[in-house]
């Protein structure tokens, strides 16, 4: 997007924002899209797909409205990928920052609200610490929490199945191998978190030297929403994951787990637990839905961890695993260029293109624009490849703050008509490059391949 | 890495149960499962492309709802996933019953009493 079409959007967006509360001009979607020739008045791609055997008009009574919205956000700045999951507008994104309102939305239960769970107001939100590894459990309300010494950090936060789109469109795999939503490549945002680190909250409790299990645990958001994490791994990590209160300089929002959540920076998006009620700290090892079934890596390639018997199971059994859980988001790069969606069992409601539809870009001299991450251990450089070529090294755009930042980067492109496909791959600081293929996992999780962007040129 | 997981070993089999009367409710919620749920559930409710869990039965986690009236509102709001205003709420019922029946936490050819859903565990 040029800097002018940028500037227009943004004030397009004020506009909307002082005149109707929000932003409610959908064809702002399109307006990166129509850098590639897509016109704002493209069909949406909803309605391009084919009835439904029974069509709805046939029911005798027209649908009731659903009780209420399983998410609160505006969809005019997210990608609808179905009741509680909204994928960011990557192709749209230019900041460092991601603004709240653009920030992708994975639930696993519609967001709970004060209305229905008064335990979330602030004044009422208790977070209990404490286990069988705690010397001195506490509870604390959020009044407490934030008059506790806390740090900010600047970190992306990424889902599981962010990229699951690559393994339909480019892996070779069908709807019957890898099952769940239709992400694309947008289920990631950067945020500034203000945290209480867990250091404070263990030199506050003690920890026994027995600690084997961290179990972060709503209780507010379905009753199985929680997330063991080794001892070992949160004290490695103590000061820079913990119990987070701001996003990007404001109290949380509903969608993202108001008033208190985990935030546990660079990996998979659920160990940050939202609405956040106990954390447990534990001499046993500990599995719920998530780290048996959930959000696993399941395939050929790998091996399900094995329990034991003093282990503790909530809700599942050991016959439940399935797999190793995702820990840290691998190296990963795109460029803001909408993937073709060809062979993926669905489309996003709101997606900017039709099925199979390539995005266009005008010939000519182009500023390719993108962003990288590799939150392990931090980007190092980032290449691209046009048409099968040779690698290039594309050039990096200041801020690289560290390893859980993103970083943007830009390669000049002189735009031949015709068909043409755009790869980036980067590489982290231990030398991890990201590669062209990875293994089956069915729940599709974390497909870090190459991504190939068809663009075609008029 | 060692390969001790087959996908092939994750689809359950189902023998033929014989259903002798299925009520209207059912049969018409199993219709309307076909039309707006078996996409992502797949026709038995065991797997399809948008969800890997069973819905009902052995491995499903629907229990966690407690009783039917629990599922019911969770249904309202979620499902269909892409747009849960595609079906009405007299239309969800009828998919409850079926996916209950399938469940065995209604009788075969028995039906789901919405007024009384509260009172139907689910186990």
């Amino acid at each position: 997007m040029s800097e002018e079409k940028h500037r227009a959007r943004e004030e397009a967006i004020v506009r909307d924002v002082m005149t109707n509360g929000m932003n409610v001009d959908r064809r702002n979607l399109f307006v990166s899209a129509a850098a590639f020739g897509v016109t704002a008045a493209a069909v949406p791609a909803l309605a391009q797909q084919p009835a439904p055997a029974t069509a709805p008009a046939a029911a005798p009574a027209a649908p009731a409205a659903p009780a209420r919205k399983a998410i609160l956000k505006d969809d005019s700045r997210v990608l609808n990928i179905g009741a509680t999951v909204r994928s960011g507008n990557y192709w749209n994104y230019s900041t460092y920052m991601t603004p709240v309102e653009e920030f992708y939305v994975r639930n696993h239960y519609p967001t709970p609200l004060v209305e229905q769970k008064p335990e979330l107001a602030r004044e009422n939100w208790r977070l209990k610490i404490h286990g069988a590894s705690v010397e001195r459990p506490i509870e604390i309300g959020y009044e407490d929490l934030v008059k506790m010494p806390s740090r900010t950090i600047i970190a992306t936060m990424e889902c599981h199945g962010n990229g699951r789109t690559l393994f339909w469109e480019q892996g070779g795999f069908t709807g019957k191998e890898v099952a769940g939503g239709n992400w694309v490549l947008g289920a990631i945002g950067q945020a500034e978190w203000r945290y209480v680190p867990m250091a404070e909250i263990f030199a506050r409790v003690g920890v026994k030297p027995n600690a084997k299990t961290v179990l972060f645990w709503s209780g507010v958001d379905g009753n199985d929403m929680g997330r063991p994490m080794p001892f070992a791994d949160v004290l490695a990590q103590q000061n820079d994951l913990g119990i987070c209160y701001a996003m990007n300089g404001n109290p949380l929002g509903p969608d993202h787990g108001s008033p208190v959540r985990a935030v546990v920076p660079g990996w998979g998006g659920t160990a940050s637990i939202k609405w956040l009620t106990e954390i447990r700290v534990t001499d046993k090892r500990v599995w719920c839905r998530l780290n048996t079934k959930g959000e696993v890596y399941i395939g050929p390639d790998y091996q399900a961890p094995e329990s034991a018997a003093e282990d503790e199971f909530i809700g599942v059994t050991a016959a439940d695993i399935k797999g190793p859980m995702v820990t840290w988001m691998p190296p990963k790069s795109l460029i803001t260029v909408p993937l073709v969606i060809e062979k993926s069992p669905s489309l996003p409601a709101n997606y900017p293109l039709q099925k199979g539809e390539v995005p266009k870009l005008a010939a000519g001299k182009q500023t390719m624009r993108g962003y990288a991450w590799a939150p392990q251990h931090g980007v190092k450089h980032v290449e691209f490849r046009i048409d099968g070529g040779s690698w290039e090294m594309a050039t990096l755009v200041p801020p690289n703050l560290g390893k859980y930042t993103w970083v943007r980067f830009e390669f000049p492109w002189d735009a031949k008509a015709g068909q043409h496909v755009i790869e980036t791959r980067t590489t982290d600081n231990k030398g991890t490059t990201q590669p062209e293929q990875i293994p089956l996992n069915s729940l599709g999780m974390a497909n870090w391949s190459i991504p190939k962007f068809r663009i075609e040129v008029a | 890495m060692l390969k001790t997981f087959t996908l092939t070993a994750a689809v359950a089999t189902f023998a033929t149960a014989t259903v002798a009367a299925e009520s209207s409710q059912v049969a018409e919620g199993k219709s309307l499962f076909v039309t707006y749920c078996s996409t992502c559930h797949g026709a038995d409710g065991q797997r399809g492309e948008g969800f890997q869990t069973p819905i009902w039965g052995p491995g499903s986690q629907i229990r966690k709802f407690g009783h039917a009236q629990g599922l019911f509102e969770y249904l309202q709001v979620m499902m269909p996933f892409d747009d849960p205003s595609k079906i009405d709420d007299q239309a969800r019922w009828k998919v409850l019953a079926y996916m209950l029946e399938r469940h065995k936490a209604i009788a075969a050819g028995g039906t789901l009493d919405p007024a009384q859903a509260a009172m139907v565990p689910i186990e």
